[in-house]
């Protein structure tokens, strides 16, 4: 089981970082499907990490996040070009040197690892998690959900 | 071949580092690096739940992956939102 589910990561996390990476660099007409590859990987990782009931909330948030961008937004124009100024090359070289420390911190840190935990969605566990210890932070993520909810459709009637 | 902590963090650290170069090479790609971002940050927190080691409360990373989905999913509806405001149809 274990060599199952070490397989199954393992192909996720590919399908996610292609996703990704396919997002940033395909063309325009590549890039809900490749947000909906990254969305699919991302719960397919967390799956496989026995988190199953965050499995499934991702991979709805994730999907509508790519329904949003790739294809509610439609592509935005603007006048700075992209891809070949100084500060997109500096950008991108931070971005290598924050993969590489994050590389270096994930395999050479010591961490006290554990045998694991119980079953993929424990739902009383969570439930206590969710609205007893940590309602405030349910409480403000929800509202923050509401707001943008609320913001994106008196824009997109605005729009129309 | 198992499934370490370390390979968890990495393929995080993974997403994370796709979403900061998206943002910063492809301007009018911005907006696709939060669902990145959020999803690496769900994919460590799910890892820590998954090792952790004497941990009283072992769903808390679980939990954690749960609020960073759903705030990157609020994130980007506030982020389209935000471009589209001036591109009347």
């Amino acid at each position: 089981m274990d060599l199952v589910l070490t397989v199954v990561f393992f192909i996720c996390a590919t399908l996610a970082v292609a996703g990704a990476l396919g997002a940033a660099l395909a063309p325009d007409a590549w890039r809900l499907l490749a947000l909906l590859a990254m969305a699919v990987g991302t719960a397919g990782l967390l799956a496989s990490l026995s988190a199953g009931f965050a499995a499934a909330v991702a991979l709805v948030c994730l999907v509508a996040s790519a329904l949003v961008i790739g294809a509610g937004a439609g592509p935005v124009r603007v006048d700075v070009p992209t891809g070949s100024t100084l500060p997109a090359q500096i950008g991108a070289a931070a971005a290598a040197v924050l993969l590489a420390v994050l590389v270096v911190v994930a395999i050479a840190g010591t961490f006290a690892v554990g045998a694991g935990t119980g079953p993929d969605i424990d739902s009383a566990a969570l439930g206590r998690a969710f609205f007893g210890r940590d309602a405030l932070a349910l409480e403000a993520v929800g509202a923050a959900l509401l707001v943008a909810l609320a913001v994106g459709a008196v824009a997109r009637s605005r729009r129309s | 071949m198992t499934l370490t902590f370390a390979a968890a963090l990495v393929v995080g650290a993974l997403l994370v580092s796709c979403g900061a170069f998206t943002a910063a090479w492809r301007r009018e790609r911005a907006l696709a690096a939060l669902p990145m971002l959020a999803a690496g940050a769900a994919v460590c927190m799910a890892g820590v739940s998954r090792f952790s080691a004497g941990g009283a409360e072992p769903e808390t990373g679980q939990e954690l992956a749960v609020l960073v989905s759903v705030l990157g999913l609020a994130s980007a509806i506030l982020g389209a939102a935000w471009v589209g405001r001036g591109t009347a149809r």
